[in-house]
């Protein structure tokens, strides 16, 4: 009976490992996907391991300030005197918290509402779709800075209103290939097996739209790290002392800083672009990879 | 009304048998023309009164052309459409009036299999669980025992117990027509309704489903209700035979009866469309020029007089009813002019004048007349006679 | 047609009455402004209740609404807390600077993208598609605050060839100088939307390319260059248009921000002081007003789209 089920589970992993796989060689065949996937990755690690990495504290204040790069301080100190690399890894932790968490919040309420939408259609999807309409006929950064001035900027905000802003896109995604599956065959063939329509929604019809998902929540991760930076640059965002990789150019915007202080405004919006530029490398990579039209 | 005519009549024959009925089944779709001009709103007519029963272990064929409302019919008993009017009786209780329990067992009883074996598995998910999920949602089996009813299943559909692993894309399409037999099969059904299930498969490949379908039906006693566009494969597989017509039965009776001596012109017509091996069949039947009706204006009177060779104006004004005919236990048609066995086609004139039309129909027939040679192309000249007799309807 | 177009308007009503409805509950949620505004030690308190109730902001919320809507419906988008400007007259001043700004952008980007996207389609595989692709992704992934930054940084401070910010008007100076004035924040704000558009263009148009009527057009011995103004362009307008009218809400977007780096006075330097001052009869106004005009861009778009493309459906 156990050696059953044992066997079971082990033959069950054995086969997403193949499915994986192939997805897996297919995504290996983008070459910048892959590269991209690797610096996203070793950039997750550094900022998880931030606290271990980081030279100094990022809040302390040291004696030199507005010091350039040296030995010392590997990216100078701000004007304050506070040391840059340390902010910069703890900004990075802030911006790709900020930027997951977003991403996992839209996605699901996303994935919720064009669940039911397409599912029951009906009025529930009328209602739902003038809703996406409403938030997506929006200029998008005006609603997230009426928000955010309204509901105190700082990170959770930031987190819910990016959340509660970027969902649409999503929720149109799921209802179109929702729609396009609630009718196919083996959709009916389990609902004639009586089964119910939880296991329907769930376990038939969510697995069939999870790659079409993932692939838009990359554009949507790369989305929410631009926008956390442009709030937290206008100052609308995270909040100082807290880092993160907008706020560190906000002091730019000062023309002494700008002119005089390069190092503390080129590396935040470097590490910015290649953290979007690789999400949206690997979002392509996925794409290709996923894509049953592509027999590789 | 017709419909109850012929249940009667085949309810004499073997009530006890009756493992599912339909009674004066409707199914009408709206159309939506415009949401801003809701007023004229138009239905279209896929099913329009259909009554047919079907018994325990043996199988009827439904047949007819695309749109005719042969599949609808089908949805219609699973349960995945809902009927406009009508009743399906599953051991003589109306599936439309018990709930809660009694429904969910009386539905398990009444599985589907499917045209296209591509579309009708999911993807994501293998063998196994595809067959053991329903099982074990039902109670049928338990985690521990699953293992090996699905074994089980794969055996009977002649699939080996590795398939159980893999992923449908992994198998070709005839051997997803057995995956998706074995899903049917799973919740021990007493009927399934087979929508099309060969008609996407190779030649080669579906003699031996049908087969597989016929040595399950003889080992399990499940009783089929097959669907397909065409008379061959139902011919083979099937006791009973009805044929529809724009959501209508026009024709039905015992298999080999109505396949060797149709007597709607319809059926005929469908007849003649099962490619033959004998030269002087092929094209010989006068294939009707008219178009089919649609079935959201349908017209007044029969149905099929607009492509019916042997229409008359009776024919366009009022509508034929399902009758049983003369001489021909259980076989019932819905014409005005039935075609009728040995009316001999050598005294046109006399045989042309009443209620019946003569049609040499069916291989025999032919067979005959040509041998005594009395006409070389028999039924080019019958089609001549109804020519005659239209006229003279006139 | 015409029904097309009513049906499309009563939703965009529709849709507009919910924008206003969910900015009014926002701005609400906030609680009243006039105790934010005057949270300061000098700020008389019983002056700004007497405000608060001169303003009606002691009423029901639903109430305020209803008042809002009533006078919005006149025409009348009431008056700035701070200013006391009517709002209308302040959008309207501000208009035109940001009006300069979002078509020369969209032209810009539109250039761009139509070119860049349609020449990497035909030389697919090749390495100034990949060049293109890659240049395309690197505009997408700019924060626009950043790159205008790194703009100011090279053409204001190193080169000194470009003014750093501000808006010189037509009148006093010239158009030459407002053009020198205009060239960074137009870059900054066509770069994104040309790297979007320039993927999409370009995937749309490979589409076209492979159709089979291509094909046959080629086969034909149609050359190259015919088929391709000929048959592929004219089909290739319908994804252009669709891009071009998705971009109208990022522009609005967009010159918020880059009107704050490059203080170009225009709607989103006006809107973000509106909205660090919570002066709610302006932030009300100008959503309003770009949600109409985002509306009516979709409206246009759709029916462009429909005209351009006879098998779309009018449902």
């Amino acid at each position: 009976m156990t050696t059953i089920t044992k066997k079971k589970s082990v033959e069950k992993e054995m086969d997403e490992e193949s499915y994986l796989h192939t997805v897996w060689r297919r995504f290996c065949y983008h070459k910048p996907g892959l590269i991209s996937l690797w610096i996203v990755l070793a950039l997750v690690i550094i900022a998880v391991f931030a606290p271990l990495i980081a030279p100094y504290d990022p809040n302390a204040i040291n004696p030199e300030f507005a010091a350039s790069p040296s030995l010392q301080h590997l990216l100078g100190t701000d004007t304050i005197g506070r040391d840059m690399f340390s902010r910069l890894l703890y900004g990075l932790r802030v911006s790709l918290f900020v930027g997951a968490l977003a991403t996992l919040l839209s996605t699901a309420l996303g994935t919720v509402l064009g669940l039911i939408a397409g599912y029951f259609g009906g009025i529930a999807d009328m209602i739902i779709m003038r809703i996406t309409d409403m938030v997506m006929s929006f200029p998008y950064i005006l609603l997230i800075l009426v928000a955010s001035v309204i509901f105190s900027p700082g990170m959770w905000n930031i987190i819910l209103i990016l959340g509660f802003v970027d969902w649409p896109g999503v929720a149109r995604l799921v209802r179109g290939s929702v729609m396009e599956i609630r009718d196919a065959d083996y959709v009916q063939a389990a609902r004639i097996e009586g089964m119910p329509g939880h296991y329907i929604l769930f376990s038939e019809i969510l697995p069939n739209t999870m790659a079409p998902i993932l692939v838009f929540a990359t554009s949507v991760m790369a989305i929410s790290i631009l926008d956390e930076a442009a709030l937290s640059f206008l100052g609308m965002g995270v909040q100082p002392p807290q880092a993160s990789l907008g706020n560190l150019l906000n002091g730019a915007e000062s023309i002494s800083v700008l002119t005089g202080m390069p190092w503390l405004w080129v590396s935040p919006g470097v590490l910015i672009i290649i953290l979007v530029i690789c999400t949206n490398f690997i979002g392509d990579a996925l794409r290709d990879a996923v894509d049953p039209s592509t027999t590789r | 009304m017709s419909e109850n005519k012929f249940t009667q009549a085949a309810a004499s024959s073997s009530a006890s048998d009756v493992i599912l009925e339909a009674k004066n089944l409707k199914k009408y779709f709206p159309i939506r023309q415009s949401a801003l001009l809701a007023k004229n709103r138009k239905v279209l007519h896929a099913v329009d009164g259909v009554s047919f029963q079907l018994h325990r272990g043996k199988t009827l064929g439904l047949v007819g052309e695309s749109g005719c409302g042969k599949s609808t019919t089908g949805r219609l008993l699973v349960g995945i459409e809902k009927p406009t009017e009508g009743e399906v009786l599953y051991q003589g209780k109306d599936l439309l009036q018990i709930k809660g329990e009694e429904f969910r067992k009386a539905r398990l009883n009444l599985q589907m299999i499917f045209q296209d074996p591509y579309a009708s598995l999911n993807p994501r998910k293998r063998v196994i669980d595809i067959l053991s999920a329903p099982m074990l949602y039902h109670g049928l089996e338990t985690k521990d025992t699953v293992n090996r009813r699905v074994d089980e299943l794969l055996d009977l559909v002649g699939l080996p117990h590795s398939a159980k692993v893999r992923y449908p894309h992994e198998f070709s399409g005839g051997q997803r027509q057995r995956i998706t037999i074995a899903r049917a099969l799973a919740l021990k059904p007493e009927v399934i309704v087979c929508d099309e299930p060969v008609s996407a498969l190779d030649a080669s490949i579906q003699a031996q489903i049908l087969n597989l379908l016929r040595s399950l039906q003889k080992d399990l006693g499940v009783a089929y209700l097959f669907i397909a566009h065409g008379l061959g494969a139902v011919h083979y597989i099937s006791d009973e035979i009805a044929v529809m017509y724009l959501g209508k039965i026009v024709e039905t009776g015992e298999a080999s009866d109505v396949f060797h001596h149709p007597a709607h012109p319809y059926a005929q017509l469908l007849i003649r469309a099962v490619p033959s091996t004998n030269p002087d069949l092929r094209d010989a039947f006068h294939v009707p020029d008219g178009e089919v009706p649609s079935a959201i204006d349908l017209p007044r009177g029969c149905r099929f007089a607009a492509r019916c060779p042997y229409a008359t104006d009776r024919c366009r004004q009022e509508e034929p009813t399902l009758q049983p005919l003369e001489g021909r236990p259980g076989h019932m048609c819905a014409c005005f002019y039935p075609i009728t066995e040995n009316t001999a086609d050598n005294n046109p004139a006399s045989d042309a004048s009443k209620d019946s039309i003569p049609l040499n129909s069916g291989n025999e027939g032919l067979l005959s007349a040509m041998n005594s040679q009395k006409t070389v192309h028999p039924i080019k000249t019958t089609c001549a006679e109804t020519d005659v007799a239209g006229k003279e309807g006139r | 047609m015409a029904k097309y177009i009513v049906k499309r308007l009563l939703i965009a009503l529709i849709v507009l009455f919910g924008i206003t409805v969910i900015d009014f509950g926002i701005m609400s949620l906030a609680g009243n402004p006039m105790e934010i505004i005057g949270a300061g030690p000098k700020v008389n308190q019983a002056a700004l209740a007497q405000k608060s109730a001169n303003l009606g902001l002691n009423d029901p919320v639903p109430v305020q609404y209803v008042r809002w809507l009533i006078q919005t419906l006149h025409g009348n988008l009431g008056t700035s807390y701070k200013s006391y400007q009517p709002v209308s007259s302040m959008i309207l001043s501000h208009l035109g600077p940001t009006l300069i700004l979002m078509t020369s952008a969209l032209v810009l980007a539109a250039i761009i993208a139509v070119s860049a996207g349609i020449f990497s389609a035909l030389h697919q595989h090749s390495k100034a598609d990949y060049l293109i692709v890659t240049l395309a992704f690197l505009g997408q992934s700019i924060p626009q605050f950043f790159l205008g930054l790194v703009l100011i940084f090279i053409f204001a401070v190193k080169l000194k060839i470009l003014p750093s910010s501000g808006m010189r008007l037509l009148g006093s100076d010239g158009s030459g100088v407002q053009f020198r004035y205009l060239i960074l924040p137009c870059i900054v704000l066509a770069v994104e939307m040309a790297g979007r558009d320039i993927r999409y263009i370009r995937s749309s148009m490979l589409e076209i390319l492979n159709k089979d009527y291509l094909r046959t057009a080629k086969s034909k011995g149609i050359g190259r260059r015919l088929v391709i103004y000929r048959h592929a362009l004219r089909n290739a307008l319908i994804p252009i248009i669709t891009a071009i009218g998705m971009e109208i809400p990022a522009l609005f977007g967009g010159s918020i921000v880059v009107e704050q780096v490059f203080s170009w006075p225009g709607l989103g330097l006006m809107t973000m002081n509106a909205v660090l001052q919570r002066d709610y009869p302006v932030i009300m106004g100008v959503c309003l007003m770009t949600a109409v005009v985002v509306l009516l861009t979709n409206l246009v778009t759709d029916i462009l789209y429909a005209l351009a493309d006879p098998t779309v459906r009018l449902e």
